[in-house]
């Protein structure tokens, strides 16, 4: 075996390795086919292009009702888990940023401490009235796939809502102004340039959380598509 | 008015599909055999398109039910290969886009050579 089919097939089972749950099978072809292909260089470019599949961050396909009602349940778990968590971390942090609020500084790093506190104030509020719904728990199994359905909704719509934008765009406003007054006190009066390039690490993060975020965004949305399909076949209705 | 309107129909049809010309190329693949299960490598050779274009537009198909997946039955020392196939769903889009992208494309060299 030539040093460049060795290469292509380890490329290619490494990405069989790292890729996500639902994409695995789809791998799994990749590496086959880079197996049959009679040129080296061919296979190696095959490869590196299945490598765009370790991208593509999706959870187990649902292919039946069943499926479906496991992955629910799984949900349930882990919301109620994380639920809590982060309501005890508000009720923490807006604890926190309130008494900082009370201790005295200069105006603009009050209006900073007032940005971030009733961003965290409003998101407990937001994350009590969350999690004071109570959810169904119907007895038949295609009731409560659809019980999962709606609940991803509501999620995605507490997530990524506008009363959702609106928190982020308060709290991060706050801690902004807040940086900006603790940076000037530290290094004198300097420009946004300067700001910029000292936080340039939380900037730099800044891309790969708010791609994460969409990422999560997309795959609850192709999760309720693909619940839609499922419910349909349910039915005897094609959905597409 | 007409042609929005039946780009609108495939539309719907398809729960948010996208409507590239790889993935009308892809479909176009698939009907010239209907009834063949197809191999991803044979799929890239005949349309030109690298596998990293090429397999996420067969998830997508597989994500909407239009595309359906099996592995080969084994053959004595060699591994199974994965092979696709279009559903009826995927058929019924599959004409429509192709003809969509047929009109669209016999339309457009009334476009060519206007120099702007």
């Amino acid at each position: 075996m030539t040093l460049v089919r060795r290469l292509a097939l380890g490329i290619s089972s490494r990405v069989v390795r790292w890729a996500s749950p639902g994409c695995k099978e789809w791998a799994e072809g990749l590496e086959r086919e880079a197996a049959v292909i009679e040129s080296d260089w061919a296979a190696l470019r095959w490869s590196i292009g299945s490598t765009r599949v370790l991208l593509d961050r999706r959870e187990a396909p649902m292919t039946s009702l069943d499926d479906a009602y496991a992955i629910a349940q799984k949900f349930f778990e882990k919301r109620k888990k994380e639920n809590s968590y982060f309501f005890w971390t508000c009720v923490v942090l807006s604890a926190l940023s309130v008494a900082l609020f009370c201790v005295p500084t200069n105006f603009i790093g009050r209006i900073g401490d007032g940005l971030v506190s009733g961003g965290l104030l409003f998101s407990l509020y937001r994350m009590h009235v969350y999690r004071s719904f109570v959810v169904r728990h119907p007895s038949g199994l295609k009731d409560r796939v659809a019980n999962y359905r709606s609940e991803l909704q509501r999620y995605i719509k507490f997530n990524y809502g506008w009363a959702s934008l609106l928190n982020v765009a308060l709290t991060l406003s706050g801690l902004l102004v807040i940086s900006y007054v603790y940076s000037v006190q530290i290094s004198g009066a300097f420009t946004i340039a300067d700001y910029a390039s000292d936080n340039s690490f939380y900037i730099a993060i800044s891309f790969p959380i708010a791609l994460m975020i969409y990422m999560n965004l997309h795959e609850r949305q192709r999760q309720i598509a693909e619940l839609d399909a499922l419910l349909a076949e349910r039915d005897g209705v094609s959905a597409l | 008015l007409t042609e929005i309107l039946y780009i609108g129909r495939v539309d719907g049809m398809s729960m948010k599909m996208r409507r590239s010309p790889q993935t009308a190329l892809v479909l176009a693949e698939f009907l010239s055999d209907e009834q063949e299960w197809r191999y991803g490598y044979d799929i890239s050779r005949n349309t030109g398109l690298k596998s990293g274009t090429l397999y996420p537009i067969l998830m997508r198909l597989a994500e909407h039910r239009m595309l359906k997946t099996s592995w080969e039955t084994a053959e004595t020392g060699r591994p199974p290969r994965h092979m696709y196939k279009l559903t009826k769903d995927g058929l019924r889009y599959a004409r429509e886009l192709v003809s969509v992208a047929r009109e669209l494309a016999t339309g457009e060299p009334a476009f060519e050579g206007v120099g702007l």
